[in-house]
């Protein structure tokens, strides 16, 4: 086990206090509020947020080490201040902090061109002209992405300065309801919804044509999992009462909106690493729809959905690279490396090969799925049927795009890690909402509807619940996996006796096997664009139909 | 609910998983319908021949394998052993997908089948729109998604809207089955690849087509009528409905053989735009009896 060996305790060491930490709170403030001196609050939906910001770094950084680390771990501690203060000014300048600390950098290429020698005359003036309108655009293509990362801090700020000026100065006080209005709500809602947007700066360069750098990409990884963090403004308005509907219509359109574009621009596009990212936002986006739902079973998607983007974002550095995770992946699959332990490294061999679709919505027990059924179930409790189709069809989106993508092939130790993890969230799913949201939804059940539940069974799994009781979707997802793997034991002794009986036919792996093999190792090669285009062919709500370029095979 | 429930939950269920409906049954199932498809004009596996699992490909056959075989062993049909706890269709569906996504994926990443698997996803996305709009129409008719309440239909007392709710949601299902089964102008075609994972693979995505049928013939077994105190149809009915289905369905795949893929997605979107009006519709008559 090569790869769990050197994990970055050093940095990760510090989220990871926090986030057991923001656990023994969130367990001591189960029951109700701690109570503490004014300002202060200790409730179940800020240590929830504050667990899965700390752990979500804790994540991102435990299998490599990360370059703005101390900006990240900064901002999340800004973050705690944030969750554990009922002063909302004081919320708001803490996001504004974050938005300051999460300032992208410039991209590594975008040094200026030294100035050419300047021609005389007319030609030397249209050629300054030319230039200042070059300086003037690459200012600005500099300058749009670090406004639109400042965007949601502003909205909050006027949102939640709104509320203060109003009588809202605290939200635990009684009278704070009276100060949220439309105006409120709107902008917290706008500043919740502009981070689901794909502000990848890394993939800039590859949208105008360029190869994607690989350190673009990275370079600010760390503060991809803090964009959970500007869902808590939104799910914090539930303690000042319940949302009307309008507000509540306007956040499932924007949040169901973004999943589904999202998870399509997934489908669609063809930058490596791109695919996945946009599936992890597309959870994200499902998780505002859930908060949008104003019920019990939609506050636990949201939440549910945070914890899975969490998952996601800690294995999406080495997807965004493109391939970063061979530096320490063995080269071989399983037939290779004659000598120490091959039976181990036969297993890591499996292992990460296997481990990038326990993050995909294609695998029943993983939390990427987890996340999506909630939210239909919760939408069908609703009575919010369309919500439930379009997290349904992201979900099957999301599946899609994780088989087209082609820039991970076998996953590095991040990878491993966060599948392991999706794949605890998930068959542990009863027992993270018990544990982990239930105490949330409770405290908040003030501010929600009765039209959709969780029913938790501990051993066994899940249910959303109608406002009558009545079962709207069932995932008993200990039992199914442990179905599963009594499934999975028989279809391995099956592969084993066939193997054992066909031995005489030929070796086993077979010509067919080898070539399978070998189109694993040279893959990438499939020409995604050509690929793209002929699903695009075929598919028609995928969009126009592209030219088409050279079909990879087409044997038609 | 205890780890002890859980434990006695997992041992009855040994039934379902090894005898009716996955397991045995199922194996049965998929022997008698290959006899019939290879007796007829040589049948779609007529030429495949899989290949043996090797190294990687090994676990893909396994999941391939298991996934849809517990997704027809957690089916709630007539005289099956009670499992305890229900299931809906998002996850039945998402095991019944497992194999399908694999192969495409795997083909993907071989150049020379590359088209194949872009075919095989094409099919797929081609038919997840029709889909879960015909489930959700069914579980707008009966109140949920849980197969049980879906298979048993919507109450006697129920409206007339809800019927002819859970109509709309049978026939969609079963106009879904083309592209989700990759028949007709979704068929992948192709030379006779072999699969990687071998045999299991090439098995589960014939489980996986048997479960889709099943799952369409839900309904229609829900409305036979009731001989027995549990509300089962006679023993002998049990068979027709999916019978009938899979009927149904290799006729629509002979007929529309050869056919170019694109004007039927086409269709099946202009059928999915049909059933998201459906669901509006119920949708507002809903709230407004709830703010009524």
């Amino acid at each position: 086990m090569n790869s769990l060996q050197g994990l970055n305790l050093k940095q990760s060491a510090a989220p990871l206090a926090a986030a057991l930490g923001a656990l023994a709170l969130l367990w001591a403030a189960r029951r109700a509020p701690l109570a503490l001196p004014p300002a202060i609050v200790v409730d179940a939906l800020g240590t929830f947020f504050a667990f899965a910001t700390f752990a979500g770094l804790a994540l991102t950084v435990i299998g490599r080490a990360a370059p703005a680390f101390r900006r990240a771990l900064l901002a999340a501690g800004l973050l705690a201040i944030a969750y554990l203060t009922s002063l909302t000014p004081i919320i708001a300048a803490a996001y504004i902090g974050v938005a300051l600390l999460s300032l992208p950098r410039r991209p590594s290429g975008a040094a200026e061109a030294p100035p050419a020698a300047a021609p005389s005359g007319r030609r030397a003036l249209r050629e300054l002209a030319r230039a200042a309108g070059r300086h003037a655009g690459a200012s600005a293509a500099t300058l749009a992405p670090r406004a639109l990362h400042l965007l949601p801090a502003t909205l909050l700020a006027v949102g939640y300065g709104a509320l203060a000026l109003r009588g809202g100065l605290r939200y635990d006080d009684p009278a704070a309801g009276a100060a949220l209005d439309g105006f409120v709500f709107w902008f917290v809602l706008l500043a919740a919804a502009v981070p689901l947007l794909p502000l990848d700066d890394g993939q800039r360069a590859a949208g105008a044509g360029a190869d994607p750098r690989p350190s673009d990409a990275l370079r600010d990884w760390p503060f991809l999992a803090l964009r959970i963090a500007w869902l808590y403004p939104l799910a914090r308005l539930y303690s000042l009462g319940p949302w009307n509907e309008g507000w509540s219509f306007a956040a499932l359109l924007l949040g169901g909106g973004a999943g589904l574009w999202t998870s399509a621009a997934a489908l669609t596009s063809d930058l490596p690493g791109r695919r996945y990212r946009l599936v992890a936002l597309s959870l994200l986006g499902l998780g505002l729809a859930g908060f949008g739902l104003s019920t019990g079973a939609g506050l636990a998607a949201g939440c549910y959905a945070t914890l899975t983007f969490v998952v996601m974002s800690a294995a999406d550095r080495e997807a965004a690279a493109g391939g970063a995770a061979q530096p320490d992946a063995p080269q071989g699959t399983g037939d290779s490396s004659p000598g120490e332990a091959p039976a181990a490294e036969s297993m890591l061999a499996l292992a990460r090969s296997a481990a990038p679709w326990l993050l995909t919505p294609a695998v029943p027990f993983a939390a990427p799925f987890v996340a999506c059924w909630m939210l239909v179930g919760a939408g069908v409790a609703g009575g919010v049927s369309l919500l439930a189709a379009v997290a349904w069809l992201a979900a099957a989106a999301g599946a899609g795009a994780c088989v087209l993508d082609s820039s991970w092939r076998s996953a590095g130790r991040a990878t491993l890690i966060a599948s392991a993890a999706s794949l605890l969230l998930g068959v542990l799913a009863p027992v993270v909402v018990l544990a982990l949201i239930q105490p949330a939804i409770e405290q908040l059940q003030g501010g929600l509807s009765v039209f959709g539940d969780v029913n938790i069974w501990p051993w066994v799994g899940l249910a959303a619940v109608d406002s009558a009781r009545r079962g709207v979707t069932a995932l008993p997802s200990i039992a199914v996996a442990a179905l599963m793997l009594i499934l999975s034991a028989l279809a391995y002794l099956a592969l084993r006796l066939r193997d054992e009986l066909g031995a005489g036919d030929g070796a086993a792996g077979g010509p067919g096997a080898a070539q399978q093999e070998t189109g694993a190792r040279s893959e990438g090669r499939a020409r995604p664009r050509a690929v793209l285009s002929l699903l695009r062919d075929e598919v028609p709500w995928l969009g126009a139909r592209a030219r088409r370029e050279e079909a990879p095979g087409d044997d038609r | 609910m205890t780890i002890a429930e859980l434990l006695a939950l997992l041992g009855r269920a040994w039934a379902r998983l090894l005898l009716y409906p996955g397991g045995l049954a199922a194996f049965a199932a998929l022997w008698a319908a290959g006899l019939l498809v290879r007796r007829s004009a040589g049948g779609e596996g007529a030429g495949e021949r899989p290949a043996s699992a090797g190294g990687v490909a090994r676990w893909q056959g396994v999941l391939g394998l298991a996934a849809p075989w517990l997704a027809l062993a957690l089916l709630p049909l007539p005289y099956a052993a009670a499992f305890g706890r229900p299931v809906d269709m998002v996850v039945i569906v998402a095991l019944l997908e497992c194999p399908r996504l694999l192969v495409a994926a795997r083909d993907l990443r071989a150049e020379e089948l590359a088209a194949r698997g872009v075919r095989r996803l094409a099919a797929a996305l081609n038919g997840y729109p029709p889909l879960l709009g015909a489930a959700l129409v069914l579980a707008q008719s009966v109140g949920s998604l849980e197969l049980g309440a879906i298979a048993a239909g919507p109450d006697e007392a129920a409206p007339q809207l809800a019927w002819a709710l859970y109509l709309i949601g049978a026939a969609a299902l079963l106009l879904a089955l083309p592209p989700l089964l990759e028949l007709g102008p979704f068929a992948v075609g192709g030379p006779g690849a072999p699969l990687p994972g071998g045999d299991l693979l090439a098995i589960g995505l014939r489980l996986r087509s048997l479960g889709f049928v099943l799952l369409a013939a839900l309904p229609l077994l829900g409305l036979l009528p009731a001989a027995s105190e549990d509300g089962s149809p006679a023993i002998w009915l049990v068979p027709l409905p999916p019978l009938l289905v899979a009927a149904l369905a290799w006729a629509f795949g002979r007929l529309t053989a050869g056919r170019r893929p694109r004007p039927w997605a086409q269709g099946y979107l202009v059928l999915s735009a049909a059933l998201i009006g459906v669901l509006a519709y119920a949708a507002s008559v809903d709230l407004r009896a709830r703010l009524s």
